[in-house]
This record gives C-alpha cells, structure tokens and sequence, in this order.
C-alpha cells in the first residue's frame, strides 16, 4: 500500500510537472524581434549619422514610424521611415548636440504583430538621454506594444498564479516525498 | 499533533505529497483545458455575464412569440433598411432574360404581393407551404435595381447614381458580380428567410435568373440584447458608428430627397473575405492595434467602453499615438459628417475545402446611402489606400443598387419609378 501510494504520488507529481510546464506562457519566439540597429544599442560615435536603421527579424508591414531624440528631447528625424522588407531606415536632420540620442521605434510585423521599442546611442558623451524619453539607465529591449491602457495586464497576471500555484504545491509534494523516502532508511 | 499508528509518518507525508500533487495536477490541468479563462475574465465587465443564467432565460420565456412579430411592407419607405438587423440574410442577385419594362413590372409586380403577404404572417399566392409561413419573425423583402436596368428603363435616371469606381485592393469576382436586381430578405428566424426565397425564387421562373445567393447571420434574436453591435467573424464589434433613427442627420444620410428615388436609398453590397488562417497568427494584441478598437468590448484603444470616442491624439510612452494612424479606424474616420452611412452588413460562412480552415468567411458588406459617392465612396478610397486590416480583409463581390420608395398598398415596388400605369387598370390586363 505504502508502495502504491508513493507510486501514485511519483505519478502525480511528473504528470503534474509535465502540465505545469505545458501552461506556462511560451515566450515570443514566433514573434518578430530587433535583430540588430545602426548604432548599435549603447554605441558611442564621434557625429551624428545622417540616418538611423533597424533590422528585425521578419518582414514589417506598412507603415511603420519612428522618433529620434536629441539629448534635448528634440525630434531629430526627416521624413518618413522608409520600409524594405525587414528593414527600416529614418533619416535624420542634422544636430550638433553631443549626448545620447534614443530611437524609438513602433513597428508591425507581416503576421499583425505589434513591436515597441528602444535603441540609444551617444554622440561625444554619454549623458542621461533625451529629455522627452523614458527610463533611463538600462536600454529597453523590444517590448510587445501595450493595446489598452498602462495597468498591469490582468491576462498576464492571472497566467503568473497559474504558473506559481501548481509550482509551489509541486515543491512542497516534492519536500514530502524525499522527506518520506529518507526517514524510509 | 497526534499521528494515528495506523498511519505511520511515511504514509502520511506520502499522501500529504500525493494530494499536493494532485491540486498542483489539477491547477494546472484546469488552466490548460481552459486556455480561455483569462479571456473570459476580461470580457465579463463589459458582456452579460455567464453567471445570472436565470435572468435571460426568464426574458426569453416572457418574450411574446418572436416569431410573430412583423414589419409593415407598405409604406413611404421599403422596409429591411432602417429595419433593426434581423438575425438572418438571404440576399438574391438576380437577372432579367430581358431588359424590359414590362418584364421588370411583371417580376416586381409577382414579388411585391409575395412580400406584402409573407411580411404578414399570411401564405403567398399558390403557397404550397402556406404552413411555412405562418411566422414572419419580423420578415423584410427588399428589392433594389442595378444600373442596367436604371439607365435603360427609368426616365431621367441621369446622377440618380453611379457604379462604384475601382479600389486598388479589390480582387472582384464576376460570380458575385453586378445584377439587374436584389432582393434582400430577412427574417429572425432561418426557415421563414429560405421559404420567402423559395416563393422569390418560383416567381422568377420565366422572367428572371438566379445568379448569386448570399447568405448572412448574426446572433440569434434573443441570444443577446436588441441593438448590441454586431460582431463580426474576424471578432470585432462591428458597426459603433453606425447611425440610429435617432440621430438627427439619419433620414438626410439615409433616403433621397430628390427625384426620381425620392423616398428611396441607394444599396451598396461588398462581398469580404476573410483569411481566417492567415488571421488565425494574430494575438490579441496585434489584433486590437490593427482595427483601433478592444476586442472585449469593441471601446477604442484610448478609452473604456464602446461608445467612448476615440484620441487619434493621445500617444504612448515612446510619442507614438496610442490609435494607429494605419488602424482601420483611424483610416475610416473623417472630420466630414457627410462621409456617413448605414451598415447593415451580416457574417458569411460557406464550405470550401480547397482553403485550409474549410471554409470560406467573411461579411456580407450591405450598406444605404442617399449619395453612395458622396458618402460612401470617400472612405473606401481611403481603406483601399491604408488600412492595415487589408492584410486579412480582401472585397470579392461588388455592387450597387437603386432602392426605390416603399409601395403604397396596391402598388408595386417601383411602380412610380417605372412610370406604370395605376395598378387597378394593370392588373386586369
């Protein structure tokens, strides 16, 4: 009987891993993603390049946009970004300001995907970044542009309960079970 | 705490393990079989709730007999236009053998009384399923003419309209292509829709030929409160900006006020389909940034309920504008009052094996103007130009039609349109 309920709880515990690994959220990875930029994120170059360019890594759909900021939070780009497959290039107008500069870009992906984003380069020195961007210090990465409003996503986190109840359940049977197996010996 | 000797501790942490185990399993499980949940959750702010089933199952007993309601036929004004949408679409193409007057009158004459009785409750002439007929379910037939029979038959049909120009991203398909004739019917109830066509469809034999059906639905009357938005088959709330009768400028968007359609409207249909599959790929997220608007409860992406109007100039954190200039609705909008129409527009779902998803879906596009080119032309040039939802929606069908006046009782659609003579003289001969 001991037996069989050790066997049970074995049972029950890789089966109930296995699920858990099913339901946790899967990352982006059929999505599209920055592959690179030119400057590079965190580049630091003697004048500012006369346009910017950002490669992903599948087709965009049309149109897509894109700010650049000065150090004084003035929008230094010219024209329209211009798309070629996964490609998109913004021309800048000039500016002299050394500092760093941040593109931000706002992209869609062929499949309807969404994709926002920042890359910051400096020109000269380093300083803080552009007046009218936004979290300075670590550069953001590709972020799934937000849809309704700035409050935390409930779908998100519903599915980080349903992630760390069974986890935690599972750990502490796993406790239990190597607790019953070494008082066995 | 004390341990029963029967239960030694090996055994109790076993099951202790095993049953944390099992809620562990069945958390998990739970999640995984309702993938939807956190969905749902979003939506039960703004949609009936799944939870008072008691409420809605009361109202529909106590509804008198949905299929009992009719909608008066005779009047100023065809009904099946400012007619709030019934549940189902049947809407017919139909050829002349003979672009003649006297075979258009002869058709519009058979149809008129078909409709005049059915919408009634009451059998058609030689009704050989008068049985069929005994619930109108509020029944509209309406009946339209395409150019051909306009310019070639109606006096001084000159401006009364044109053909819809061509769009860049239409991909038009002849076989839902332009006809003499349309003939709208709808009902809330399928059955009472396929008898009305069948009479429809015995009338024409000898004067007119079948090209095109095309069949619609949207929720069943009753499935959910009258006058909710439709949804569409892509998901979307679809229609927010429609006109009501209670808007002030409806008649003046709506029904002609010149002759010779005065009374009457101008009918555009647009076959659309959608690539399920291709639509499949999009999350939620893309989905809303494509058309501007929150799936849950069709609100735009910068306000919280349906109605809210929306920002174009609210931006996100980046400066980027919260509504996508490309979306679909900031593409459809336009500061011009007068680039307004009525949608009345229902779902299409039909078999085709040859595509992957097994059928072919889409929306059965029917829209009323009193100035197609004025109010309705404008803004599909500009879809036509951007919009990211083309990228899923592509126009196969494309057509338009004069919608005459109501007939009064004894008369026949179009009569006066014609130019016929009084219908008692007529009707004898």
């Amino acid at each position: 009987m001991r037996v069989a309920a050790g066997l049970a709880g074995g049972v029950l515990v890789t089966l109930g891993v296995l699920l858990a690994l099913v339901s946790i959220p899967s990352p982006a990875a059929a999505h599209a993603t920055l592959l690179a930029s030119t400057p590079e994120d965190g580049d630091v170059l003697d004048a500012l390049p006369d346009r910017v360019s950002l490669e992903f890594t599948e087709d965009l759909a049309q149109p897509a946009y894109v700010i650049v900021r000065a150090p004084d939070g003035a929008a230094v780009t010219e024209g329209e970004p211009e798309v070629r497959g996964a490609l998109v290039t913004q021309m800048l107008a000039g500016a002299d300001l050394t500092g760093t500069y941040a593109i931000a870009y706002r992209v869609v992906a062929e499949d309807g995907h969404p994709l926002t984003g920042e890359v910051r380069f400096s020109v000269g020195t380093p300083t803080g970044g552009p007046s009218g961007s936004v979290s300075a210090g670590s550069a953001p990465r590709d972020e799934v542009a937000t849809t309704t409003t700035a409050e935390p996503d409930p779908e998100t986190s519903t599915r980080r309960i349903d992630v760390a109840v069974p986890a935690g359940l599972f750990a502490v049977a796993l406790v239990l079970l190597a607790w019953s197996r070494r008082k066995e010996t | 705490m004390a341990v029963n000797p029967r239960w030694g501790r090996r055994a109790v942490l076993r099951t202790g393990a095993a049953a944390l185990g099992g809620a562990g399993t069945g958390w998990s499980a739970a999640v995984a079989l309702d993938g939807s949940r956190s969905v749902g959750a979003v939506g039960a702010a703004g949609a009936p709730g799944t939870t008072d089933a008691g409420a809605p199952a009361a109202a529909i007993a106590s509804e008198p007999e949905l299929g009992n309601q009719t909608v008066p036929f005779h009047g100023p004004r065809q009904s099946g236009v400012a007619t709030p949408p019934q549940a189902h679409l049947s809407l017919l193409g139909l050829d002349l053998h003979q672009a003649d007057r006297g075979v258009l009158e002869r058709l519009m004459r058979l149809l008129s009384d078909d409709a005049a009785r059915l919408s009634r409750g009451l059998p058609a002439l030689a009704d050989t399923e008068p049985e069929l007929a005994a619930r109108p379910a509020r029944l509209t037939m309406t009946f339209g003419f395409g150019p051909r029979l306009m310019t070639d038959l109606v006096p001084d049909a000159g401006g009364a309209f044109d053909a819809l120009p061509d769009f860049g991203t239409d991909r038009l398909d002849p076989a839902w292509g332009q006809t003499d004739v349309a003939v709208q019917i709808c009902a809330d109830d399928p059955l009472t829709v396929a008898h009305a066509r069948r009479m429809v469809l015995k009338d024409c034999v000898g004067l007119a030929r079948l090209r095109w059906v095309q069949h619609g639905f949207r929720r069943a009357r009753g499935a959910e409160p009258d006058g909710t938005t439709m949804r569409n088959v892509l998901g979307q709330v679809d229609g927010t900006v429609n006109p009501d009768q209670a808007d002030p400028d409806f008649d003046q968007l709506v029904w002609r006020a010149s002759e010779p359609l005065a009374g009457g409207t101008v009918m555009v249909v647009r076959r659309i389909r959608a690539r399920m599959e291709a639509w499949d790929k999009v999350d939620r997220a893309g989905r809303e940034a494509v058309v501007g608007r929150r799936l849950d409860n069709g609100a735009p992406l910068t306000g919280t309920r349906e109605h809210d109007e929306p920002d174009f100039e609210a931006t996100d954190r980046l400066g980027f504008p919260v509504i996508d200039p490309a979306s679909h609705v900031a593409r459809a909008r336009s500061d011009d009052p007068a680039e307004r129409f009525l949608r009345r527009g229902y779902n299409y779902a039909v078999p085709d094996p040859a595509r992957p998803s097994g059928e072919d879906s889409g929306l059965v596009f029917i829209a009323y103007a009193a100035d197609v080119g004025r109010q309705f032309v404008p803004v599909q040039r500009r879809l036509a130009e951007l919009d990211r939802l083309n990228t899923w929606v592509t126009t196969i069908g494309s057509a338009v039609y004069a919608v005459p006046p109501g007939a009064a009782e004894g008369e026949f659609v179009g009569q006066r349109l014609l130019g016929a003579a009084p219908p008692a003289a007529e009707a004898r001969s």
